[in-house]
């Protein structure tokens, strides 16, 4: 078989838990042809941004405090892995990037993303020197951007250029996959076409293992961190909640969108459209077979015998509901555009929509972190569509008389998201009227409903103290498994 | 238009003498002036953002001269990998690319093209090696960076095989197309047909005439007919949406084990045999080998000829027969992509 086996930063964390990585690519090595895949080490992606946040405000002891923490854990990994010297070398560049941001004051997004490169950029040189002594042989280690990954030039969050990322990393690597020669690649990071440093974002180093998996046509793509795999809910939640065994990418894409804690659905992507199953596996459990994310056999969304209709009910909690209203708004071309225009322009993340059947408003229900600037943001940009009533009284030049008949924008907070995702929803008939009266037994109040275009999940708003008990309600009612 | 051309051999210089040529016409009728702003050949590069003049670039490729090195805009290129950043910071509008084809090893060609249109350049495109194995990223490159991507000279040379094969799928559902592509194995087999000859002495008598080349393997085998097979594939398009078809999906089998005694059995039936390629637009597969074809059938053709035969459900067989090589023939087909870059870039 051909695997990329890709290990997140939980399992990246040290010297120890890198080398038991290592031991588990070079026994794969023994019957398989495999390609590594690593993402930064815990935490230090964060560290990074830091480091570039305090350069750019010019605060030069937060920087080096930073610095030297990151300098600490990762001299000691590379001492014990026997490679301090390259990553002494990465260090002091890494150095002397944050110095030349302070020195000019900014910190363009190409920067920023040549600051975070570093995080993946050791813990591959630490897995390729893992690898070379657990295998006897040396391991090539590739920059994502080396391995043939190239993007546009939106750095932050660029999009591979697919079709020459697909060419380009199976001439470089399926020569190396093919003679079995041990190969780690850093994940997340890519470079553009004039050979800059880009990172990928959304999905990231798992983005990365997937794309190479399409590119080598990969039998398996296995995603390692220190969990056994896709639950049926969170188990803080839900005590009787499962492991999944194995689930559809449509259903793995769906619980993404909601916060299971599954892989980002853009990364899902390059392996469902090759048809590339994906096994998300515990690192320090590799005796689990985790869950299997894949097409079932046959048609590509279809219910096993036996399968529940809902598979498994992910929530988001720490929401807010902002509800656009007013008469102004009604047939009104434009609304929905301008609403949705800026909230993308602040970078909102919205992860539900609804909208009322008069048309007197649209709801979005925004994470709480982003909630004010959400607000700011629509209470400046859809002032047109709600300052004024034009179906009811034509304009008049008193605007003081014209007052809008909703009261423009309105906050629910705290609230939680509750989404029932499963295959076995898709066109049976019932399955939503089960949902919500196991909700409404328990005397739950549902704030407001959508169906997800896939028909493969439905969400809904509750109160945030309601959310775990409509989670268990809904577990319960259909027995996910 | 400032032009960078890679590769100075039979076709590239015959594209400079057909420049010259018909500079007045492509101006008058197409608006079209060009300015050679670089070359380059296999040992170095020149550059001139002035013009280099093609009469010098000319002199210097003559057999036994020195190469673009040695002019005075010229200089040694320590390694093929430097060629890409070149191009791309030469400040041409557009790379004409007419370095060897290398299917075993496209890369070179490749890089050359995508860091051309990476730096927007337009590109134009004879050599089959890279079309025929990364055609899908070439167009995306083109497309991402908003450049015209052009190669009609990779099959037919002058004769515009790959425009007909678009139009004819534009308009009508595919049933497939046969061709014969290769000049080469027309000639072998016209050979061993003619004078009863074995396959090797047909082979040398072909390499004196100077119809093979050296190393044969490339056109005897079959790799020529089945890249501008995947090319045909892939630019009408015979294949659905976001499929690609490489030259290696194209099943190939070569004329090496054509014997004179087939050729007897084959005249025996009133046949003749030829190195057919064939596509098939329901399984969406390829192939090249040695078939038998009708004597005077439309697949009967001479030597030095080429022809593609398009099997439409509705239109039915549209056929376009003409020369299929030579190196005004093929400067024929870049100059056609460079007035469509430059009528289309407008
Ligand atoms: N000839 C035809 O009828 C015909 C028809 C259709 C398509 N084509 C295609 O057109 C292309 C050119 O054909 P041709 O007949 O002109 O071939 P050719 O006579 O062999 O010329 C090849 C040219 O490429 C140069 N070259 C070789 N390696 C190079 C490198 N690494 N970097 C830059 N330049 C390099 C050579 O340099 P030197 O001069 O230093 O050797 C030579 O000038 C080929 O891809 C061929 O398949 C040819």
């Amino acid at each position: 078989m051909k695997l990329i086996m890709k290990f997140g930063g939980t399992s990246m964390a040290g010297s120890e838990k890198i080398r038991h990585a290592a031991s588990l690519v070079a026994q794969a090595l023994r019957q398989h042809h495999v390609v590594a895949v690593v993402s930064a080490m815990d935490g230090v992606t964060e560290q990074l941004l830091a480091i570039a946040d305090h350069a750019e405000a010019g605060d030069r002891s937060s920087v080096e405090q930073v610095l030297s923490q990151v300098r600490s854990a990762h001299e000691s990994t590379a001492d014990a892995l026997g490679c301090l010297a390259e990553t002494r070398e990465l260090l002091s560049r890494l150095e002397s990037l944050a110095t030349g941001i302070m020195a000019v004051g900014e910190c363009t997004a190409r920067s920023r993303d040549a600051v975070v490169s570093f995080g993946e950029r050791m813990s591959t040189r630490f897995m390729a020197a893992a690898l070379g002594v657990a295998c006897g042989s040396p391991a090539r280690g590739f920059d994502g951007g080396d391995a043939g990954i190239v993007t546009n030039n939106h750095f932050g969050e660029a999009d591979p250029l697919m079709d020459i990322s697909l060419m380009q990393v199976r001439d470089r690597l399926a020569p190396l996959v093919e003679a079995r020669t041990p190969v780690v690649v850093a994940g997340f990071i890519a470079q553009t076409q004039s050979g800059v440093m880009s990172t990928i974002g959304r999905g990231g180093s798992d983005y990365t293992a997937t794309i190479l998996g399409a590119a080598l046509g990969a039998d398996e793509i296995h995603i390692w961190s220190d969990v056994d795999g896709l639950m049926t809910a969170d188990p803080r939640l839900v005590p009787g909640a499962r492991l999944l065994s194995h689930l559809t990418f449509a259903e793995a894409i769906e619980m993404g969108k909601f916060g299971a804690k599954s892989m980002h659905p853009r990364a899902l992507e390059p392996a469902a459209e090759h048809g590339i199953p994906v096994r998300m596996r515990n690192t320090f459990k590799p005796d689990n077979p985790g869950t299997l994310i894949g097409s079932a056999v046959g048609q590509p969304d279809a219910r096993r015998p036996g399968e529940t209709a809902v598979r498994s009910v992910p929530m988001l909690k720490n929401m807010a509901m902002i509800t656009v209203g007013g008469a102004g708004m009604i047939g009104r071309p434009g609304t929905a555009a301008a609403l949705f225009d800026a909230l993308a322009a602040a970078r909102i993340n919205v992860h539900m929509i609804c909208q009322s059947v008069s048309e007197a408003g649209i709801s979005v229900v925004v994470s709480m972190a982003q909630l004010d600037r959400a607000k700011t943001a629509l209470e400046r940009s859809m002032r047109p569509f709600i300052g004024t009533r034009t179906i009811h009284a034509p304009a008049t030049s008193d605007t003081s008389t014209s007052a809008p008949v909703l009261h423009g924008i309105d906050v629910v907070g705290n609230i939680a998201i509750v989404a029932p995702v499963g295959s076995g929803m898709r066109g049976v008939p019932g399955v939503v009227a089960r949902i919500f009266s196991a909700v409404a037994r328990k005397n739950l109040n549902i704030i407001a409903i959508a169906q997800g275009s896939s028909e493969l999940s439905v969400c809904f708003a509750v109160d945030k103290d309601a959310g775990p008990e409509a989670v268990r309600a809904v577990h319960e009612e259909f027995d996910s498994r | 238009m400032r032009l960078f051309i890679v590769g100075l051999g039979v076709v590239g210089k015959g594209v400079l003498e057909l420049l010259d040529a018909r500079r007045a016409e492509l101006a008058s009728h197409f608006g079209v002036e060009t300015r050679l702003v670089g070359v380059a050949d296999s040992k170095g590069v020149a550059l001139c953002e002035d013009g280099l003049a093609h009469a010098e670039v000319l002199g210097v490729k003559r057999p036994g001269a020195a190469g673009v090195a040695s002019l005075p805009d010229g200089r040694p290129l320590a390694s093929q990998d430097d060629l890409p950043e070149v191009i791309a910071h030469s400040g041409a509008d557009v790379l004409i690319e007419l370095g060897p084809t290398q299917m075993r090893s496209p890369r070179p060609a490749t890089d050359r093209l995508l860091a051309a249109m990476g730096a927007g350049l337009h590109v134009i495109g004879a050599n089959k090696a890279p079309l025929s194995t990364a055609f899908a990223a070439l167009t995306e490159a083109a497309a991402v960076n908003n450049v015209l991507l052009r190669y009609s000279a990779t099959v037919g040379a002058g004769t515009p095989m790959l425009t007909l094969a678009r139009a004819a799928v534009m308009g009508d559902t595919l049933v497939g197309f046969r061709a014969i592509l290769n000049g080469t194995t027309n000639f072998i087999l016209s050979q061993m047909r003619s004078s009863g000859a074995t396959f090797d002495s047909a082979l040398a008598e072909a390499q004196r005439l100077g119809w093979a080349e050296a190393d044969p393997s490339n056109d005897v085998d079959g790799w020529d007919t089945a890249m501008k097979t995947a090319i045909i594939a892939c630019h009408a398009p015979a294949i659905p949406p976001g499929r690609s078809i490489s030259v290696h999906d194209v099943r190939t089998v070569g004329i090496r084990g054509v014997s004179a005694r087939d050729h007897a059995d084959a005249e025996a039936q009133g046949q003749v045999i030829k190195l057919v390629a064939s596509f098939d637009a329901t399984t969406l597969s390829a192939r090249v080998e040695p078939v038998r074809v009708p004597i005077g059938s439309r697949l009967d053709v001479p030597a030095g000829g080429n022809v593609l035969l398009i099997d439409l459900k509705h239109a039915g067989e549209l056929a376009l027969f003409g020369r299929g090589a030579g190196a005004h023939e093929t400067a024929a087909a870049v100059l056609r992509d460079l007035v469509d870059i430059a009528l289309s870039a407008r």
